[in-house]
């Protein structure tokens, strides 16, 4: 059976297929769309009623992206692409490489653009040469062949644009590799730690299994800074990476749109939640001693060597959770207890009878990491290259030919047929040829 | 100056641009005088609002924003989409040596730019940017798919050119219309105007739109593609498109099916631009 006769080849080399593949993918990707995706059973049924939310999940509208119909299209649009340009590569190729010396002065007569001219040159062979360094200079560098009575010069541009809608489709193909490549190798992960810890371990996305990162992680410091406005401005995670393939810990920030990328793992800056749990440093400003402690509300912390008594009485705190204020309250058993209020990172003299204390506090924070373990992504990107480089060819290239033919005329000099032919902007190629065969015609060398 | 005075201003050049091609139109291209003054007002505006987005660039600058891009919320990116018609009209006046075509045009830059202006929903107010649009891709991205949405926007005026007058012609029989339809390109230079703007929009918003799309998503949230409704209705539109220069390249289909290509493809770009965000929840913050 030749590919010609098999029905399923034929099929699957349609151009009719593929426009009514892409138009099938543009429709039912509305769905995807409109009805929101990965939600639980419970919201369709509420959102949707009890029959319709059946139904979604029948048809696996509530995950369509990854359903197997719509991979199937995928697959069929993919098998589109391969059968397709394995049955017309070749012609383009051959486009691509022709031998375009190999032909007649008659199959030239019957180009589309043609002007005739005359050479004065004693032979065909000083004709070609001259007219040869004329279409060099004017940017069409010929190769020449000699044929029964003269000699044939041809120059082209831009051939390799007839394989540009190859490239698109190997392109729209190599991203389809690097996302399988992706989702087979890869995996999605996150973590959530609180300032000062270390963790070893992310947990995967789906399975929430702990997945180990090889070296460890540990959170120096989480930062949210403010416009004046009062938007952020920034998240930001100060890291240290102790990693025993490493000889030293160095330190890093993780920041929105700054992602962090160590040993194929790629971690970034996704979400925070401030803790309950507050930073307390309390330092005797006559002798230097300091002593640094966690704070829960509600909580007496003791000092023994001082003999002090201090905890966090009350918060205020704003919808996302940021304290702005505090309320201290500071014991030394001498006198009455200091009880006083103060905002976030600041520092504040206690006055006791005994000494003075400095007083900071600091709200703490856990950062929130997504981690992306990707293989895949560079052949998407190389992907994307490739299509944006057929793109380019497919409608910005022009393939142009320009053949010149000199052979002898009657008077003893030689004659000149110089004729061409463009795939696409053809009004533009008209005009540049129209103005080549002018410069060849006024030039003081080959008249 | 500032950038809200100049960019007001521009709206009522729009307007005159948009005015003074539909007098070519109706008048004749023969007036020299009224074509070069279309021309001229319609690089006035283009002036202007340049000058206008640059001040408020500046401007964000001065207020210690730290990074800005003029293109962060819908005000702002339906100035930028009335920048880039204006541009690419122009382009294609020039290429063309056609004024018509301005009249199907200009209107949209002007509309764009109105809409902007005059949409009480909007917050016009500068605003610095929040931690996830920091990023030069944001530059890249807005650019190259605005320019992309641009020629979508003239290929889709062309298309109702292109209609009207196939229409014109249909009921009076006269091969090239009459009245003001006898006036406008022949119907097989409208329909290559409609199919040039197409493939030059494809190539950009491909570019921008999906390529430079996946690129800074994946450098802010770690996928390159999530699905989110606005990716996929670029998607749904970029088959649109994608089956459309098939059908032109492979099966050769030219003239009215193309141009209501061109409409579907228009409606199914201003969803993607303008529908998701007020229909539709997702990831994106706004254009
Ligand atoms: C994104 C931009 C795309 C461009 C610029 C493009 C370009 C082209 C061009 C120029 C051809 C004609 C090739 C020839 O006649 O030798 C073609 C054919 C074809 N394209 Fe695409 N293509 C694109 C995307 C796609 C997609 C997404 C599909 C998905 C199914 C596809 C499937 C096909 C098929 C099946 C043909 C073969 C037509 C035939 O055999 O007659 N293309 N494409």
């Amino acid at each position: 059976m030749t590919k010609e006769q098999n029905q399923v080849w034929r099929f699957f080399a349609s151009v009719k297929l593929a426009i009514t593949v892409i138009f099938i993918l543009a429709v039912t990707s509305i769905i995807g769309t409109l009805i929101q995706q990965g939600k639980n059973h419970e919201f369709y049924v509420q959102e949707y009623g009890p029959e319709l939310a059946r139904l979604f999940q029948v048809l696996d509208f509530t995950n369509m992206y990854n359903s197997w119909w719509f991979i199937t299209l995928l697959i069929v649009f993919s098998v589109n692409i391969i059968v397709c340009s394995i049955d017309r590569l070749p012609n383009a190729w051959r486009m691509v490489v022709l031998d375009n010396l190999n032909t007649t002065p008659e199959r030239l007569q019957k180009m589309p653009l043609k002007a005739e001219l005359s050479v004065s040159a004693d032979s065909p062979a000083a004709a070609a040469d001259k007219v040869s360094n004329v279409l060099a200079q004017a940017g069409w560098k010929a190769q020449s062949r000699d044929k029964e009575d003269g000699v044939m010069l041809f120059s082209q541009k831009g051939a390799w644009s007839r394989l540009g809608a190859y490239m698109v489709h190997t392109g729209i193909l190599v991203i389809f590799i690097g996302a399988l490549v992706g989702a087979v190798f890869g995996y999605k992960a996150s973590i959530m730690f609180p300032e000062g810890e270390t963790v070893a371990h992310v947990f995967d996305r789906k399975t929430s299994e702990p997945i180990p990162l090889g070296f460890e992680m540990h959170l120096e410091n989480f930062d949210i800074k403010y416009y004046p406005i009062g938007m952020v401005r920034e998240f930001r995670s100060d890291v240290v990476i102790r990693d025993p393939e490493l000889n030293e810990p160095f330190r890093t920030s993780i920041l929105v749109n700054h992602p962090f990328k160590h040993r194929g793992l790629t971690f970034y800056q996704s979400s925070y939640q401030p803790l309950s749990e507050y930073l307390i440093e309390v330092r005797n400003e006559e002798t230097g001693q300091q002593r640094v402690s966690m704070a829960r509300p509600g909580r007496q912390i003791n000092w023994r060597e001082e003999g002090l008594t201090f905890g966090v009485m009350n918060t205020m705190s704003d919808r996302v959770g940021r304290v702005h204020e505090y309320e201290i309250w500071f014991s030394d058993q001498e006198a009455e207890p200091s009880v006083f209020n103060m905002s976030d990172k600041q520092t504040v003299t206690v006055q006791r009878p005994e000494a003075n204390y400095s007083f900071y506090i600091q709200q703490r924070y856990a950062t929130g990491l997504q981690v992306a373990n990707d293989p895949g992504v560079w052949i998407v990107y190389a992907g994307c290259g490739l299509m944006i480089l057929g793109l380019y060819a497919c409608f910005m290239v022009t393939h142009r030919r320009v053949w010149a033919y000199v052979r002898p005329d009657e008077k003893g000099g030689s004659k000149l047929l110089l004729c061409g032919g463009s795939n696409r902007n053809k009004e533009t190629f008209d005009q540049r040829f129209a103005a080549l065969a002018q410069r060849l015609r006024q030039d003081q060398v080959i008249n | 100056m500032q950038s809200a005075q100049l960019l007001s201003i521009t709206t009522f050049v729009y307007m005159a641009a948009a005015f003074l091609y539909v007098a070519i139109l109706v008048f004749g291209s023969k007036n020299k005088t009224l074509g070069l003054t279309a021309t001229l007002v319609t690089m006035g505006g283009l002036l202007l609002s340049t000058m206008g987005i640059s001040i408020r660039w500046y401007e964000a600058y001065k207020l210690d924003f730290g990074y800005y891009a003029p293109f962060s919320n819908m005000y702002e990116s339906l100035v930028f989409f009335a920048w880039c018609i204006a541009l690419t009209y122009l382009v294609l006046e020039y290429m063309y040596k056609n004024q018509t075509l301005g009249a199907f045009a200009m209107p949209f830059a002007f509309l764009a730019q109105a809409f902007a202006e005059y949409w009480p929903q909007w917050d016009q107010q500068l605003k610095p940017l929040m931690p996830a649009l920091q990023s030069n891709w944001l530059i890249a991205h807005v650019i190259a798919s605005f320019v992309g949405y641009a020629c979508f926007a003239i290929a889709f005026g062309m298309a109702v050119m292109y209609l009207t007058k196939a229409w014109n012609v249909e009921r009076s029989g006269q091969p090239e219309g009459t009245g003001v339809f006898a006036s406008l390109p022949p119907l097989k230079t409208i329909d290559e105007v409609i199919y040039k703007t197409i493939f030059f929009g494809f190539i950009w918003f491909t570019v921008g739109g999906l390529i430079f799309g996946a690129i800074w998503a994946n450098s802010a949230w770690g996928t390159y593609w999530s699905w989110d409704p606005k990716e996929t209705w670029s998607l749904i539109t970029w088959f649109v498109y994608a089956a459309t220069l098939h059908v032109r390249y492979t099966r050769g289909w030219s003239g009215k099916k193309i141009a209501w290509l061109a409409v579907l493809g228009f409606v199914s770009t201003l969803f993607t631009y303008y529908g998701v965000n007020f229909l539709l929840s997702g990831l994106h913050s706004y254009a």
